[in-house]
């Protein structure tokens, strides 16, 4: 599965899922802004083009599950926080998805439709 | 004072009271004591960035989960006494720590008692919250209060995390968040080379002279200390005022672009230490002529801090949840999101934080909450500083960090919310100077 500033779409337990931004870690590089190191906002091959208005802002990446919309930031030593489960940090975008679609199902979260 | 009380220690009918109180809370939907503001409340601290966060993964987490439990405690007190109580009822806290999965006969046996917290389940299947009894719906998920304990994690804080926790010296500093030390990758630097000099206002005496580095992402810990002596006082006797700092060597690693100097006299503390030389580049002496009043030299760094390591961000347990985090996420359902206050135990997972809070400031006094908290991606700052409204309390309704330092004389709402915990050493004493 290829993982960069693009799009992703697959099945968790029978949800649609899809991911859009930029799922790569962003190592702590200083924390004022334009930090990014040149080139760092390109879209790699291999990930699906993004519409110009459905791409988040850089560090932000949207986990959607059956349409309901989840964010996701990358923190500065190279994990995701979501606020929408604000305890936990996971290392990775597929991490978060899984456990969303978890809490989805255990009626802790609302899902889309 | 009031007391808060540890749960363990409430009789049966203590317990059922609480329940009573919160059931009703609960029921008076259109009341000011309405219990699912709190939920939502809690949800709206969690903005899609964490600039925006007033109430986590900053200083300001402390401060503002004190002004929410304190809230809620006056608006359990107000359901108290429509329930035929005297208003006096107080937040019991959990200490997890001793009351844990590896004392089943106690954790067990109390808190998650049918006739307390009830038990969990997907959805909670017994006690007063469960869904059959039909008289909590929460605000968050499918409207059914869901625990899953310790399956998200099998294990509560361990002590030793707690212990490292209070043995922090510094209460918060910048990055404020588990990145690497603010200065990433540069060492301090060694004891500075200084001298008198001429020109300035100090007084005569002794002074202890420290050097940091400082880089984009902060400065590091303070070199050891130089002693100058000023004035006439010294052997042999002299006419300095000032004194006159040279750069350290630029650090053989990191990417110093400065550094900043620490003047303070010798038989001062460490609070009072005081800061003449502000930013310095690197290769370029400074000379100290009066020293500043209310800067303090950085003791510790971002992920030693306690505010850090007391929500969880950082601890023994790398790359997990630790402390405050680890105890949403091992009680698991409706604690996970940001409407976590849907479960009532989450004001006794805060209650012991909380006094932890209280028992680390008895410890550590003076204290060192910033003034400023910056933002980490846009300009500007976060309300997380010392005199900052906290949202949502900023206007009308107001609540500071400041205010909230000492947890005996708080008011709520106009009214004083004062209160201690059993844990407290009688006759406390705090000194909450910033």
């Amino acid at each position: 599965m290829s993982s960069g500033r693009g799009t992703r779409r697959m099945t968790i337990g029978g949800h649609r899922v899809r991911i859009l931004g930029d799922e790569r870690p962003r190592p702590f590089r200083g924390f004022f802004s334009g930090d990014e190191l040149p080139g760092e906002h390109h879209a790699e091959a291999g990930a699906e083009a993004v519409a110009a208005g459905d791409r988040p802002p850089s560090g932000l990446v949207v986990v959607e599950v059956d349409g309901a919309r989840f964010e996701l930031h990358a923190r500065p030593s190279g994990w995701f926080h979501s606020h929408t489960l604000p305890f936990q940090r996971f290392d990775t975008v597929e991490d978060a998805a899984r456990e969303i679609v978890r809490k989805i199902d255990q009626g802790v979260l609302r899902g889309g439709a | 004072m009031a007391v808060r009380r540890n749960q363990n220690k409430m009789t049966a009918p203590e317990r059922e009271r609480f329940v009573r109180a919160l059931l009703r809370m609960k029921s008076d939907r259109a009341q000011p004591h309405n219990y699912d503001q709190y939920p939502t409340v809690h949800d709206r601290a969690f903005p899609n960035d964490v600039d925006s966060n007033p109430a986590h993964l900053g200083p300001a987490f402390c401060p503002w989960h004190r002004y929410f439990l304190a809230r809620f405690e006056q608006d359990l007190q107000a359901a108290d006494r429509l329930e035929g109580g005297d208003g006096t009822l107080m937040l019991p806290y959990w200490d997890w720590v001793n009351d844990n999965a590896s004392s089943p006969n106690r954790q067990r046996g109390q808190i998650w008692d049918d006739a307390f917290m009830g038990g969990d389940g997907t959805p909670v299947s017994s006690g007063p919250f469960a869904a059959a009894a039909g008289r909590w719906r929460t605000v968050g998920g499918a409207g059914a209060l869901v625990r899953t304990l310790a399956v998200d994690t099998p294990t509560l804080p361990r002590r030793d995390a707690v212990e490292r926790a209070l043995a922090s010296h510094g209460f918060d500093t910048a990055p404020f968040d588990d990145t690497p030390p603010a200065s990433a990758g540069l060492p301090s630097p060694a004891a500075p080379s200084a001298v008198g000099a001429a020109g300035g206002t100090l007084a005569p005496g002794l002074y202890q002279v420290l050097v940091t580095y400082v880089n984009a992402g902060g400065e590091t810990r303070p070199s050891p200390p130089l002693a100058v002596c000023v004035g006439g006082g010294c052997a042999p006797a002299n006419a300095f005022t000032a004194i006159t700092v040279s750069s350290p060597p630029a650090p053989a690693r990191g990417s110093a672009t400065g550094y900043r100097v620490y003047v303070s006299p010798v038989n001062g503390s460490a609070d009072d230490a005081r800061l003449e030389g502000a930013f310095t580049a690197l290769g370029t002496p400074t000379t100290i002529r009066a020293l500043r009043s209310g800067v303090r030299r950085p003791a510790t760094n971002t992920t030693s801090s306690f505010r850090n390591q007391l929500e969880g961000w950082v601890g023994p347990l790398v790359g997990e949840a630790n402390v405050h985090n680890r105890v949403h996420v091992w009680v698991g359902g409706s604690m996970s999101p940001g409407t976590s206050p849907d479960d009532p135990v989450f004001f006794m997972h805060h209650c012991n934080i909380d006094r932890l809070w209280a028992q680390w400031q008895l410890a550590h006094p003076g204290q060192n909450y910033p003034e400023v908290v910056p933002r980490i991606g846009l300009p500007g700052n976060r309300p997380h500083g010392l005199n900052d409204p906290m949202p949502p309390w900023t206007a009308g309704e107001i609540a500071t960090p400041a205010q909230m330092l000492d947890h005996t004389r708080i008011v709520v709402r106009g009214r004083a919310a004062g209160y201690t915990y059993d844990t407290d050493p009688l006759l406390l004493g705090l000194n909450v100077g910033p």
